[in-house]
Parts: structure tokens; sequence; C-alpha cells
């Protein structure tokens, strides 16, 4: 509501100031500023009514608060500076225009110079406050502060309430002091403001073209009106200071025209999103390209912030977290942040429009960002899995490298030193010796069949192939391995692979049907695939073998299709390498 | 005879140099790792290394790659390999460059004086060697047209000898048959089975183990 409480106030000021103004111009249309035809004093009012409405528009937004402020405050400026000074009554009404007659024209300056068109820098502030200084004080209150209108000969006038100290030459000079600055000022405003505004992007230009455009005019305006004052030895008003005064009023109507024809534009982008949202299921690829075709920037992303402070794409892809040199624009429900519009920090000044395009948006933009979520949330799980069947592989290696290198070894030794015992005893002793050495050689080999399971080593040493080709070694249903490696070697694939065909084999070794498997392997820089073909194998058996390996060929990101005659099962899987 | 020992837990070493001595062998020297048993055949030369394919310090195939480098630079050092792994993958890296004068020894095996001491002295020879064990299993294992089913028991008998590396002089020794009978099994089994005859036993070896493999 704050920002509702200037303009109110503002528009009173206008009424206030207005109804006198109007009253004095038409009574006194030869010292008014404006003159007092109808149509003159019409367009002033206008003016300072334009300035307060688009002002007040303006300054709802938080990108165009400072320059809406500005442009409000011009509105009674404007009032103001229409009214003839000398007849201006009660004192009250005579001192304010004594001392804020200039201040419209800077207020309007300023205005276009801190239109939200790039970063405001120090002297973008600077020569604001320079051209509101030289108005409001060299040329306002300092002079009212020195002038005693009787001992100056204006007998009508009522009393100058800001009156200190009574020093006409001083006044003189003072007024002529800020002619000559704002001639500077009016000039140094327009041009920084037309500078900026000139190097801005299209689409920012676009937007802000009324304020830093009429600003500019009317400040660079208000240099000529200094300087044809200076050009007399006292200023008055003539026929050239009031063509000025008017044209600067036009351009304030024209200012407030613009800005309202850039909001309903706005608006109509809003409902155009609003329509698209409802036209069709929400589309993150659509959605981003609407909202870069309303800021005019083909770079812009949609970003979705999660839980743990990570930051993903509409894809559920972890996405840069911090968007550094971007401006954003965050989407937010229920004071949680529901997404981020990244975009070129130059486009900052045309914020209003994609805050409004990212608020119709909305519902849309939920929509994606819960599936962003959800897909994230998927990848999550799904590398959670593939860790796990990762760490009990590596577990898997570890206790079946441990086996062979410890137990194994010992027992082998042990196995040595019995034979050597035997062969140091005789008789009953040395047949003991030789049955013991005998049930040692069953534990070995009872002991290679269960490191062999749990894991077959030469799967990690030597490759997919070669490991294959162990196990068609062991096997007692006929297996026979084909293919060629793949060049790329992925330890979760190959482990995937080799099990899906171990499965197989485990699965016929059940069977009395006489089954024979063949699997070929191939691949390259980016695949694996198996193909296994499966005769004596059926339906219910496929289904065995892909509920066992499913796991495993998911956790490899896998794919894997069954294919069952009545004579055949076909499996064939194909795994992704890349690292 | 001459022997060097590669393995490197010290007390099997012990065991092994002991069981070799009272085979009538001459351990010349025992190595705990690859660098050692190189430095030791570089020395003294023996006729043969019993070598044990995981040493320090990676523990995967340290004494594979010696016995490669032993059979490239030392032509009268024969090399015998020793693993854990019922596999055929070790015996057919070192053979497929060196299959003279090579084997491939099941450590279980060890504990036996008289066919560690066979197989040590037909390295020696410049037969090559391979655990029948493995042979057995090769034999043992599932096929879809088992052509191996055509073959006569002496047939099969002969086939497992020349997979497991025996030359036709050792076989005839082997099963007390003359050298003539031998030579007629060997030329029926390989038109039975279809493999290329080649006159060297010891490349013969990888040709039947492949078969046997397919």
């Amino acid at each position: 509501m704050a920002s509702l409480a200037l303009p109110v106030l503002m528009a009173t000021a206008v009424l206030a100031l207005g109804v006198p103004m109007v009253r004095l111009a038409a009574s006194y249309p030869d010292t008014a500023p404006g003159g007092g035809a109808p149509w003159q004093i019409a367009l002033q009012a206008a003016a300072a009514a334009s300035a307060v409405t688009a002002g007040a528009a303006l300054a709802v937004h938080r990108a165009t608060a400072l320059c809406g402020t500005l442009l409000t405050l011009a509105g009674p400026a404007i009032v103001i500076a229409a009214t003839p000074t000398a007849s201006a009554r009660p004192a009250l009404l005579f001192t304010i225009v004594l001392a804020a007659a200039a201040l419209a024209p800077a207020l309007l300056g300023a205005a276009a110079l801190t239109c939200p068109v790039g970063p405001l820098s120090r002297w973008h502030r600077l020569a604001a406050a320079v051209g509101l200084t030289v108005a409001g004080l060299v040329s306002g209150l300092l002079p009212a502060t020195l002038f005693d209108p009787q001992a100056s000969g204006c007998f009508t006038c009522p009393a100058n309430l800001a009156e200190v100290h009574a020093a006409p030459d001083l006044r003189a000079s003072l007024i002529r002091w800020g002619l000559a600055l704002t001639v500077g000022t009016g000039t140094g405003m327009a041009f920084l403001a037309a500078w900026r505004w000139l190097r801005a992007p299209r689409i920012v230009r676009l937007v802000n073209a009324p304020v830093a455009v009429g600003g500019a005019s009317v400040a660079l305006l208000s240099s000529a009106a200094a300087g044809h004052a200076l050009a007399q030895p006292v200023p008055v008003i003539d026929a050239p200071s009031r063509a000025i005064w008017l044209t600067q009023c036009a351009i304030v109507v024209l200012m407030a025209g613009g800005v309202a024809a850039t909001a309903l534009r706005t608006r109509r982008l809003a409902s155009q999103i609003a329509a698209q949202v409802l036209a069709a299921t929400p589309d993150a690829a659509a959605l981003q390209h609407s909202l870069a075709k309303s800021i005019d920037d083909p770079g812009l992303a949609l970003v979705f912030p999660r839980d743990d402070g990570t930051v993903i794409d509409a894809a559920g892809q972890p996405a840069d977290a911090s968007g550094a040199g971007l401006a954003v624009a965050t989407a937010r429900r229920a004071s949680r942040t529901i997404a981020e519009v990244r975009y070129r920090a130059e486009l900052a000044g045309a914020q209003q429009l994609l805050g409004t395009a990212v608020r119709s948006a909305g519902l849309a933009l939920e929509h994606v960002a819960a599936q962003a979520r959800l897909r994230a949330e998927l990848a999550d799980l799904a590398a959670s899995r593939r860790r796990i069947i990762e760490d009990g592989d590596a577990e898997r290696r570890r206790l079946e490298r441990d086996l062979h290198d410890g137990a194994q070894q010992r027992l082998i030794g042990l196995q040595l030193f019995m034979q050597l015992a035997a062969g140091d005893a005789s008789g009953a002793q040395a047949e003991t010796y030789h049955e013991a050495r005998r049930i040692v050689s069953t534990a070995l080999a009872d002991l290679r069949d269960l490191a062999h399971g749990i894991h077959p080593a030469a799967l990690t040493d030597d490759g997919l192939v070669t490991g294959l080709r162990t196990l068609a070694n062991r096997s007692p249903v006929p297996l026979s391995i084909g293919g060629t490696a793949p060049i790329a070697r992925s330890a979760v694939a190959e482990a995937a692979a080799y099990r899906l065909v171990a499965y197989t084999v485990h699965t016929a070794r059940q069977l009395d049907s006489g089954p024979v498997i063949r699997a070929a392997v191939d691949g390259d820089e980016a695949i694996l695939r198996v193909r296994i073909e499966a005769d004596g194998i059926g339906d219910k058996q496929a289904a065995e073998i892909m509920a066992r390996a499913s796991d495993r060929v998911a956790a490899a990101n896998g794919s894997a299709a069954v294919e069952t005659t009545a004579a055949r099962t076909t499996i064939t899987a194909v795994f992704p390498c890349a690292s | 005879m001459r022997v060097v020992i590669a393995e490197d837990m010290a007390l099997l070493r012990q065991g092994l140099a002991r069981l070799l001595t009272d085979a009538g062998f001459d351990v010349v020297g025992g190595a705990g790792d690859a660098d050692e048993l190189l430095e030791m055949v570089a020395r003294s030369e023996p006729d043969a290394a019993l070598i044990d394919i995981k040493m320090p310090p990676t523990h995967t195939d340290e004494g594979l790659r010696a016995a490669v480098v032993i059979r490239e630079r030392y032509p009268k050092t024969a090399v015998l390999l020793l693993s854990s792994y019922l596999e055929a993958r070790y015996a057919e890296a070192l053979l497929k460059d060196h299959p003279a004068r090579s084997g491939y020894l099941l450590k279980d095996r060890v504990y036996d004086a008289a066919a560690l001491g066979d197989a040590l002295r037909r390295v020696s020879i410049g037969e090559c060697v391979i655990d029948p064990e493995i042979i057995s299993q090769l034999l043992r294992r599932g096929r879809e047209r088992n052509p191996l089913d055509a073959l006569t028991e002496r047939e099969r008998e002969i086939l497992s000898l020349m997979a497991q590396g025996y030359s036709n002089d050792s076989i005839c020794h082997q099963l007390v048959i003359s050298r003539r009978t031998v030579e007629s099994h060997v030329s029926s089994v390989f038109a039975k089975l279809g493999i290329i005859e080649s006159p060297e036993s010891s490349r013969r070896v990888l040709a039947v183990l492949a078969y046997l493999q397919a």
C-alpha cells in the first residue's frame, strides 16, 4: 500500500494546486508561463495528470519504482510551473511557486536517467542529483530566500514566506547562475539518458522508450529554455519560452500514452502465455521458448531449485547452481521458489515484461517444475541402484581375491606339508597324512568353485568375452560364445551382460529338454550388446531369467528385450558404455 | 636338473624346494617376486623355472609376464606356471607366443612330486604342458553337436594327451603302444574333428585347445 500513498498524495496536490493554477492562468494569461487559453491550460493540466498516472503505474514495479516516483513528483511540479508567479495567492501558494517553478523538467530528466535500461552507475545518480539540486536550490529555494517582493517593486505581491534576507542583486545573479547551470544539467541529463538508452538491447529500449526518450527530450528543452532566458537582460515570459514549455507538456502527455501502450503490450503477452498454458499440456521446451520470446533472449534458461540446494534443468539434470552473471526472475508459491528464469543481465530493464510472463505461466511452471524434480529423483534412484550394484560387485571381487590370495594359498601349503610329512612317516601314520591331504584337496576344489561363484576373476581381468569363455568351459549346458569384445569397457555393463548369460545357463541346467545356448557379444565405443539364443527354453524360464537379471540390467542403464517362439528364446540386451 | 622357484609365500617356497630336492632336482634358487626371479635366471640359467602367476606387488599376473620375458631372453630355460585358477586363459596367454618349453599347472597339484617332476622334465625337453584337470574340464563341457562322441575310447585318450602337450613319443611311452599306432590314432582324431594337423606337437596343442573351447 506504501506504493499507492505517494501517487494519491501527488494526485491530491495536483488537484489542490491545479484549481488556483487554472483560475490564475485564465485571469492573467500574459504572465502565465504556458499562457491562459483554454487549450493551453488543458494541455498543462493533462501533462500534470499524465505524469502522476504514468508515474504511479511505473512505481508499483520494483525495477521502475525510482523513475516512477520521480515521474509522479513531476505532476505537481508541472502545475506549479504553469502558475503565473506574481498573481499567485495566498502567500503559501506564492512562496511554493517562487521556490519550485523550475523543478518539473529536472524531475522528468532524472526519471529518464533512472529508468531501468541498464545498471545505474554512480555517474547517472550524480547527474540526476546535480540536475535536481540546480533546479530546486540554485534556481528555486535559494533565490526565494533572498526575495522581498515589496522591496523589488511588486506591491500587489503577497508576502514571501521563504524570505530570510532581502538581497536583490545576489538574487539576480543567483537566478542567472541557475539558468547557466540549467543549460549544462539539462543537456547533460538528456545526453546521458539517451546514451544509456541507445546502448540497451532492443527489447529493453522498446519497453523503456516512453520515459527515457520523453524525459531526455524534456531535459534538453529545459536547457534550451534556460539558454533563451540567459540571452535576455531580464528573464521574461515571451513567445519562445511559452512554446518550449508547452512542447514539454505535450511530450509528457505523449510519454504517458507510451507507458500505457507498453503496459497493454505486456498484458497481451500475459494473456497469450496464459492461453498457451490452457491450450496444451505444459511442455518445458515450449514454455521456455515462450518466456525466451517474451524478453527476446534465446539463451533464457528455466531452472528449478531442489530442497538440497542444488539446481536442475527441465530434464532433471544438474544445472549450474549459481547462474553467475545472469539476471533471475523467480516464480514462487507459498514462499517456496518453484522455478527460476535466468536471462541475460543486460535485459534486466525489461524484467516487468518477463515478470508478467512468469506469473501468467504459473500453473504450467509448477507442472514443469514437478516433472523436473521427479526426473531428478528418478535419476538419483537410478544412480543409487547403480552404486549399490557396483559396491556389491567390488565387495565380491575383494572377497574372491582374499579367498584366492589367503585361504587357498594356505591350504595349498597345508596340502604340500602333509605330503612331505607323509613321506617322513611310515605305515599307518603315513596313510593318515595321505587321508588328511585328500580332505584338503577336496576343500581346495570346493573353495575354488566358491570363489568362482562369488566373482568370476576372468571377467574383471580379461573382459567379457574371456569371462564368458571361462563360463562356457565350466558349463554342462552347451554354451558357445561368439562375437568380439566391444572397444569400450564398462564394469557394470560387462557384469550385467555376464550375469544375463550366467542366469540363462543356470536356468537351462535345471531342464532336461536338452537346452543349447549361443551367446554373442558386440558393440562399439558407446554401447555393449549381448544376444542370447537359448533353444529349449520357454516363456516361463525366460521370465525367470529376466526377473533375476532386471535389476542389474536397469542399474547399468541397459535395456533388454525377450522374444520367445516354441523352440527358442532370444534375449537381446544393450548397455551404454560411455564413461 | 637345475630349477629355480618363484613363489611369494616363503613357507610354500621352502616346502616346494624340499619336495623337489627329495625328488632329485637341483633347486638353485628361490625368488619372492618377479624381479628377483629374472635376476636369478640371468645368473644361473637354470633348466626350468617354476613360477607362481600372482606375485607382489600387484598380485595379478607378474609371474606370467616374467615367464614371457624368460622365454624370450633365455631359450635354455623352460617355464612352468602355477595358479589356482582352473582356467585355460593363462595357459593360452603364455603358449600363444611361446608354445615350446612352457607349461601351466594347477597349483593344487604341486604336492604331487611325481606330477610336478614329470611336468618340469617335459617342459625342459621342449614339450608344453597343460594341466590335465583343465583338459578334462574342456572334454566334459556341454556341446551342441558333440563330434567327440564319434571318437573311440582310445582316440579320446590320445586327444586328451595331445591337449596336455604330450608329443607322439611321450604318448607311445605313456600308453605303451607303437609310434605308428599313435600316429594313425592322431591322424584319425584330426580327421574326425576336422582339425588341420600341425607337425609340431607344441603348436598342435593350441589348435586342440581352440577346438575344445569353440
